[in-house]
C-alpha cells in the first residue's frame, strides 16, 4: 500500500473509525416532523434543505419549540412541573439511495457502486416540553449495517432582555461539534451536505470535522438583538460501542475539549451577512501504539476557524447563498512524535472552502464549490508520497426537488491535487447521483 | 372552551359544592366525615366537568381560529386578519366532528401549486394569521382540536408555491 504510513494507520484509522461511527456527519437533513409541528411548509425554514433561512435559524435557536399542534396539557401552579406535549409524536424518516462512479476504479473494488440505502434514518425531532426540543437522528448505513446515533442536538431555550434588546439564551446537549450551529458555513451543516461514501477522499482534514458521533458535549449559547451570537461547549469522548475508553481506544479526549463560536449577523447590501469564528482545542490520546489509549503523552490540536455566509434575494423567488470557511489547525504531536510516528513535533494544516448556490425558487438549485487543503510536510504522519497533505478541487452540484421533501442530486467532484500531488489526481474524480426522501 | 360554557360549568360546580356542604351540616355529621363526603363530591364533579370538556373539545373542529402561530422574525406582516366565526356548533357526539375534519381534509387536498389567493380563500376561508417569511407571504390556519397548516405564496406571482397540511392524523 502506498499510503500506509503512520497518518493512515494511526490517525487515519482513528478517523475512519470515527467516520464510520459518525455515519458521515456531514450528511444533514430537514425534518418533516418540524413542518407538522409548526404547520409551516419546509420552505419556511429551508431555502433547499438543509440550508436554513433566517426563520429556520430562529426556530433552531428557540429550541425547536414553536408549535401549532394540539397539545396534551396539564398545568401546575408555576411555570414548571406540569406537562405540555404535542399530541402527535415528532417522528420522521429519511432514505437516501446513491450511485457513485470514480474516474479510475479503486483497486480491488467494483466501480459504479450503488448504495441502497446510502443512509436510512429515523428522527425524533420536535418539541419535548415548553422551551425544550430535540433533533435526534438514528441512522442505518450500508457500510455499517446497524442503527447508530447520528447527529443529535437537544436544547433548552428561552428569552430575556439585555440592554433593551431581545436575547435568546439556551443550552445544548449534542454529539458533534458545530451541529449546534445555525449557519451553513461550519462543518456539520456545510456544503456538500451529502457525498459519496465509497469514493476516495483526501486523507487530511481538520480534527473538528471528524469528531461527530464520537463525543458528547454540553454548552450554552446566546443570540443578542438578532445580531450577536456567542456559544461555548465542552466535549468529552463518548465512543460508540464502549462504556468507557480503555487502552484499546483510539482518539480519546484527555479531559474536556472546549468549543467556541462567535458570530455577527446583519442586513448588508440587500441580503443577510454573517461573519464569525469558531474553533476547538483538543488534547487526545492517539492510541494504536502511540499511547495507551487513556494515559501517557497526548497530542494537542487547536482548530481556529473563520466563516462567512451571505444570503441575497436576486429575484422575488430566487436566492443566492455564499458560504466560506477557513480553518487553521495547529498540531502538537508530542505523543505521536515520541512513538516515531511523525517527523515533526508540530504541524499545521489549513483548509479553505467556498461555495455559492443559486436557488431557483424552492425546487431547483445549482452549486459551485471550491476546496483547498495545505499543510506541513510530514511523510511519516500524512503518509502521502511527498509528505504533503495538500488537496484541492471543485465540486459542482445540481438539485431538483419535484416535491419539497424529495431531492434528486447530481454531484461531480474534480481534483486538481490529491494527497500532495497533481499526478493522476483526476483518477479520483467522482460522479455521485442521489435521491433523498424525507417524510 | 367558550367563556359562557366555562362559567356555567363553574356555577354548577360551586352550587353543588354549596348544597353538598349544607346537606352535610344538616345531618350533623362529624367534621372529618363531612370533609370526606365533600371530597368525594368534588371528585365526582371534577370528573363530570372533564367529561364535558372532552365532549366539547372533540366537537369543536371548525373554521380557522387565530391560534398561537409561530412568530416570524424576518418580517411579520402587520396585516394579520381576524378569524372567521366557527362554522360547526359544539357537539357532544363524535360524528359531527369527524364530518368537519373530513370537510377540512377535502378542502386542503384541493390546494395546489399555482393557485391564486382568491382560490385558496374560496377553499380554506380567511386565514387566522398572515405573515411574511423569507420573502413569501404565509397564510396560517389553526383549527382547534386538529392543529395548524399554512399556505405560502410567491412574493412575485402571488401564487401558491408551498403549503403544509394540518396534521389530520388518522382521521
Amino acid at each position: 500500500m502506498s499510503l500506509t504510513t503512520h497518518f493512515k494507520t494511526t490517525l487515519g484509522a482513528g478517523a475512519c473509525l470515527l467516520a464510520s461511527l459518525a455515519l458521515t456527519p456531514q450528511v444533514s437533513q430537514a425534518v418533516p416532523s418540524f413542518a407538522r409541528q409548526t404547520g409551516l411548509p419546509c420552505s419556511s425554514c429551508h431555502s433547499i434543505f438543509p440550508e436554513l433561512t433566517a426563520f429556520g435559524r430562529d426556530f433552531k435557536m428557540n429550541g425547536y419549540t414553536m408549535t401549532g399542534l394540539k397539545q396534551i396539557e396539564q398545568k401546575s401552579e408555576g411555570e414548571m412541573g406540569g406537562v405540555k406535549i404535542n399530541e402527535i409524536p415528532p417522528l420522521s424518516a429519511m432514505l437516501q439511495v446513491s450511485a457513485t462512479h470514480t474516474s479510475k476504479t479503486v483497486a480491488g473494488t467494483q466501480n459504479n457502486n450503488v448504495e441502497f440505502p446510502h443512509q436510512f434514518s429515523f428522527f425524533f425531532a420536535g418539541e419535548i416540553s415548553p422551551h425544550m426540543g430535540s433533533f435526534i437522528q438514528l441512522t442505518w448505513a450500508q457500510d455499517s449495517q446497524h442503527f447508530a446515533l447520528d447527529n443529535t442536538d437537544i436544547r433548552y431555550a428561552n428569552h430575556t432582555q439585555i440592554g433593551g434588546a431581545d436575547t435568546i439564551y439556551g443550552l445544548t446537549l449534542n454529539n458533534n461539534p458545530t451541529v449546534e450551529d445555525v449557519w451553513n458555513s461550519t462543518p456539520a451543516w456545510g456544503f456538500p451536505w451529502s457525498g459519496p461514501a465509497s469514493a476516495p477522499t483526501p486523507a487530511a482534514d481538520a480534527l473538528i470535522n471528524g469528531l461527530g458521533g464520537d463525543v458528547a458535549g454540553v454548552g450554552g449559547y446566546t443570540f443578542w438583538n438578532n445580531h450577536l451570537y456567542a456559544g461555548v461547549s465542552l466535549y468529552r469522548s463518548a465512543h460508540a460501542g464502549q462504556l468507557a475508553p480503555d487502552p484499546t481506544s483510539l482518539m480519546t479526549i484527555d479531559g474536556v475539549a472546549p468549543y467556541w463560536r462567535l458570530a455577527w449577523e446583519q442586513a448588508f447590501g440587500g441580503g443577510t451577512l454573517e461573519v464569525g469564528t469558531y474553533g476547538m482545542a483538543t488534547k487526545l490520546y492517539p492510541g494504536d501504539g502511540t499511547s495507551t489509549g487513556v494515559s501517557g503523552p497526548t497530542d494537542k490540536y487547536t482548530d481556529t476557524g473563520l466563516d462567512l455566509q451571505y444570503e441575497l434575494p436576486v429575484a422575488p423567488d430566487d436566492l443566492l447563498t455564499i458560504h466560506s470557511s477557513y480553518m487553521h489547525e495547529k498540531q502538537n504531536l508530542d505523543a505521536t512524535y515520541a512513538a516515531s510516528s511523525s517527523d515533526n513535533t508540530s504541524n499545521t494544516l489549513k483548509t479553505f472552502k467556498l461555495d455559492g448556490t443559486y436557488h431557483s425558487g424552492n425546487d431547483a438549485s445549482f452549486t459551485l464549490g471550491y476546496f483547498n487543503t495545505t499543510g506541513s510536510t510530514d511523510v511519516t504522519y500524512y503518509g502521502t508520497t511527498n509528505g504533503k497533505p495538500d488537496s484541492n478541487g471543485e465540486i459542482v452540484q445540481a438539485n431538483y426537488l419535484p416535491w419539497q421533501n424529495t431531492k434528486l442530486s447530481i454531484q461531480y467532484t474534480a481534483y486538481n491535487k490529491f494527497d500532495g500531488t497533481s499526478n493522476n489526481a483526476g483518477d479520483n474524480n467522482t460522479l455521485f447521483l442521489q435521491t433523498w426522501f424525507m417524510w | 372552551m367558550k367563556p359562557l360554557k366555562r362559567t356555567l360549568i363553574r356555577g354548577v360546580l360551586v352550587s353543588c359544592l354549596f348544597s353538598g356542604a349544607m346537606s352535610a351540616a344538616a345531618d350533623n355529621l362529624p367534621l372529618a366525615q363531612q370533609v370526606e363526603q365533600l371530597r368525594h363530591e368534588v371528585q365526582a364533579l371534577q370528573a363530570r366537568v372533564q367529561q364535558l370538556e372532552q365532549q366539547q373539545h372533540t366537537g369543536a373542529v371548525a373554521a380557522p381560529v387565530a391560534a398561537a402561530a409561530p412568530a416570524a422574525t424576518t418580517s411579520t406582516s402587520p396585516g394579520a386578519t381576524t378569524a372567521q366565526p366557527a362554522s360547526a356548533a359544539p357537539s357532544t357526539s363524535l360524528e359531527p366532528a369527524l364530518q368537519t375534519i373530513g370537510r377540512l381534509k377535502e378542502a386542503w387536498k384541493g390546494i395546489d401549486s399555482g393557485m391564486s389567493e382568491a382560490q385558496v380563500r374560496d377553499r380554506l376561508g380567511t386565514p387566522g394569521r398572515i405573515f411574511t417569511i423569507s420573502g413569501k407571504t404565509v397564510w396560517y390556519y389553526s383549527y382547534e382540536g386538529v392543529g395548524s397548516g399554512s399556505v405560502a405564496f410567491s412574493a412575485n406571482s402571488k401564487k401558491v408555491v408551498d403549503w403544509q397540511n394540518p396534521p389530520f392524523g388518522f382521521w
